[in-house]
């Protein structure tokens, strides 16, 4: 079984994200980027996780979840978990900004407890502090190799913490909206909008790919 | 023999569901400090339990003979992590008013709560209901919807319905548009329309727009903080304050021009009013979560977590405060007219339901083959039917689908392509006016508002 102490901390922060559902991010003011938050961050390797099978989807989302609120820094990846971007106003496309929170592909990465350099099917844990995006950028989401992690599969089937990929976004599937039909989404999406949870069109945007993580 | 072209109804976008996450589906809800549906700060320290709690309901029915099955997933946290078990009420009562009957929810897994609802509650035209969840140590409650009993969750009973077996889609045989109503390239000067995103971004452009019942398009142009306002003259553009949040809803009158913004956890949504020369008349905040706009017989209103708040009184075009409407008396109460259209999805099929004069709905049950159904854009009334604007999609290819539909079954459809190299608000690409149906669609090079003439055979 999964450890009591990480399914509650873990919970936590799943009621804390999904209050922002639907969100966007406060308008920055103009010109307070530059705030170095990354300086505030760690490169902490990630330590081997034992997640009980059948647990592995909850603790993605979970951990996703955490991020809701925090940010978007391209090319980023450490994120405080206290629901506020520390870095607003960011120039967009930029990694030198040293700003808070993932982005979209750096979100999958930690999300989905990847570790390039070890065996696929373990899961690696990753402080929120520790800055970290992975080698994968959404088109290599999109398009995976045999060796990869991940692995297409059909939209059709896809199911909580799947995600969906195109060359040049990637976010995470979370659930759907019975009153509308939308697929309800957990990503990073910008600079101006940072990392949140909302209703996307991505189903029928044939230019997304299902994915799915690798599981033992 | 020539068809009459489509009257549409009454300019009157009032859609359930339609919306950020909607009521019935997806109620995030914190309540801490022990303050019944009360939401936390999130910046302030946590004293006592968070709870999240997520309703899941239809909200239209074909049958109300069989029992109705709710659930709520729950998710329960302690201040120190610790993890806290909850306990469910359901607050039922059949639709119209008087006392709510409570029923105990069960758990049949820890993370969800669940009750059938008796079709006896049904027995009129629908019923509504809201959820209490609670921490086992009382520290902490929400309720779901986060209104409770002022804003309930509706499910409604169709009182006749029409199945509609569409065949199976011929991706790649879209309709080309009849007229182009506007065209800008991608920039920020005079005579260009904003676009974010590029490298691992995704790529957005202008959230909404609307079409006014005199046929003029206004497209709020989010990343250029301006309100672009073409046809029937030249083209004027509308300057927003810089504050404005990049992605919301727009609504135009005859004399004003409503722009709805999404907000984060630090501040509110926002509604503003401009005159048509631009000039910013009031702003007031909104609930959070509140993005569409719509106008009815009574005013302006908001949608927020599935209810709707008027945001304009009888009479008055000024905006009035939403956020606190127990203290404010009627304004901002819960707008009592209920939604022209409701919809819900299953697996297989599309529900689209239709108030008639009578209060009662008339519904369409809709199937398609050979592909599936993606997210809803449009359904209004028209004529004496409905026009549907839903996605469909299979592996390889995704575009919108165009139904007619009217009491004897489908009376027209057509797809359009997706058209959505930029993204926009799901809401706010389709509308109805003279001109037919109007589709905000966007490329590589800019983006443009254009015509489908509606009114063919099926």
């Amino acid at each position: 079984m999964m450890q009591p102490r990480d399914a509650t901390a873990l919970l936590r922060t799943f009621g804390v994200g999904l209050a922002v559902a639907g969100l966007g991010n406060p308008a920055a003011p103009a010109g307070a980027y530059h705030t170095n938050f990354q300086g505030a961050c760690n490169s902490n390797g990630p330590t081997l996780q034992y997640i009980s099978p059948g647990y592995e989807r909850l603790v993605y989302a979970i951990y996703a979840v955490s991020a809701l609120g925090d940010g978007y820094q391209y090319g980023g990846g450490c994120w405080n978990n206290n629901d506020i971007d520390e870095s607003p106003g960011d120039p967009q496309e930029l990694t030198g900004t040293r700003g808070e929170g993932p982005d979209c592909s750096g979100l999958v990465f930690k999300s989905w407890h990847l570790n390039p350099a070890r065996p696929r099917g373990e899961q690696w844990n990753y402080g929120y502090m520790t800055n970290v995006h992975g080698p994968y950028a959404s088109f290599h989401y999109q398009t995976p190799g045999s060796n990869d992690p991940f692995f297409r599969i059909s939209k059709a089937d896809l199911m909580t913490m799947d995600a969906v990929a195109k060359n040049g976004h990637v976010a995470l599937y979370y659930g759907r909206n019975y009153s509308n039909n939308r697929g309800i989404f957990i990503e990073s999406k910008g600079e101006a909008y940072g990392t949140g949870m909302w209703e996307r069109d991505y189903l029928t945007d044939g230019a997304y790919e299902g994915v799915r993580r690798k599981m033992k | 023999m020539a068809h009459e072209p489509p009257r549409p109804a009454p300019r009157r976008r009032r859609l359930a569901g339609i919306g950020a996450l909607a009521a019935g589906v997806v109620v995030g809800s914190v309540a801490g400090f022990g303050v019944l549906g009360a939401g936390g700060s999130p910046s302030a320290p946590r004293t006592d339990a968070e709870i999240v709690a997520n309703l899941r309901a239809p909200s239209v029915l074909l049958d109300r003979t069989a029992p109705l099955h709710v659930e709520i997933d729950v998710g329960c946290a302690t201040a120190s992590d610790e993890l806290c078990l909850t306990e469910g009420e359901l607050f039922v009562r059949p639709r119209g008013g008087g006392a709510y009957d409570r029923l105990l929810m069960n758990h049949p897994r820890p993370e969800v709560l669940q009750v059938d609802v008796p079709a006896t509650y049904l027995a009129g035209s629908g019923l509504e209901m809201y959820a209490v969840v609670a921490s086992n140590d009382n520290t902490a409650s929400v309720m779901a919807p986060s209104g409770g009993s002022e804003t309930p969750h509706v499910v409604e009973v169709a009182t006749a319905f029409t199945d509609v077996a569409l065949a199976a889609p011929t991706f790649g045989a879209t309709r080309a548009p009849t007229s182009n109503v506007y065209r800008a390239a991608w920039g920020t000067g005079a005579g260009r329309v904003g676009k974010t995103g590029g490298g691992e971004e995704s790529i957005t452009g202008p959230s909404s727009f609307t079409v006014t019942e005199g046929g003029q398009v206004a497209l709020f142009d989010g990343h250029n903080r301006r309100v672009v306002l073409a046809g029937g003259g030249p083209t004027r553009l509308v300057q927003l304050p810089e504050t404005t949040f990049p992605f919301g809803d727009i609504l135009a009158t005859d004399r004003d021009i409503y722009v709805s913004e999404a907000r984060g956890l630090e501040h509110l949504g926002a509604v503003s009013r401009f005159d048509r020369a631009g000039r910013l008349q009031d702003r007031v905040a909104a609930p959070n979560g509140a993005v569409q706009l719509a106008q009815s017989p009574s005013g302006v209103a908001i949608q927020s977590e599935g209810a709707w708040r008027a945001v304009t009184e009888d009479g008055s075009r000024a905006l009035v405060d939403v956020t606190s409407p127990a203290a404010l008396g009627n304004a901002g109460a819960v707008d009592a007219e209920l939604p022209d259209i409701v919809t819900s999805f299953t697996n297989e099929d599309m529900l689209v339901a239709r108030r008639d004069d009578a209060g009662g709905l008339r519904a369409w049950r809709v199937r398609t083959s050979g592909s599936l159904f993606g997210g809803l854009s449009l359904a209004v009334p028209l004529d004496d039917g409905v026009l549907v604007v839903v996605g469909i999609w299979n592996e390889d290819h995704g575009e919108n689908l165009v139904l007619r539909l009217g009491p004897e079954g489908l009376r027209e459809s057509f797809t359009v392509d997706y058209a959505q190299w930029a993204e926009s608000l799901p809401d706010g690409r389709f509308d109805i006016g003279p001109a037919g149906l109007y589709q905000l669609r966007t490329d590589s090079k800019g983006a443009e508002v254009v015509t489908y003439k509606i009114g063919g055979k099926p």
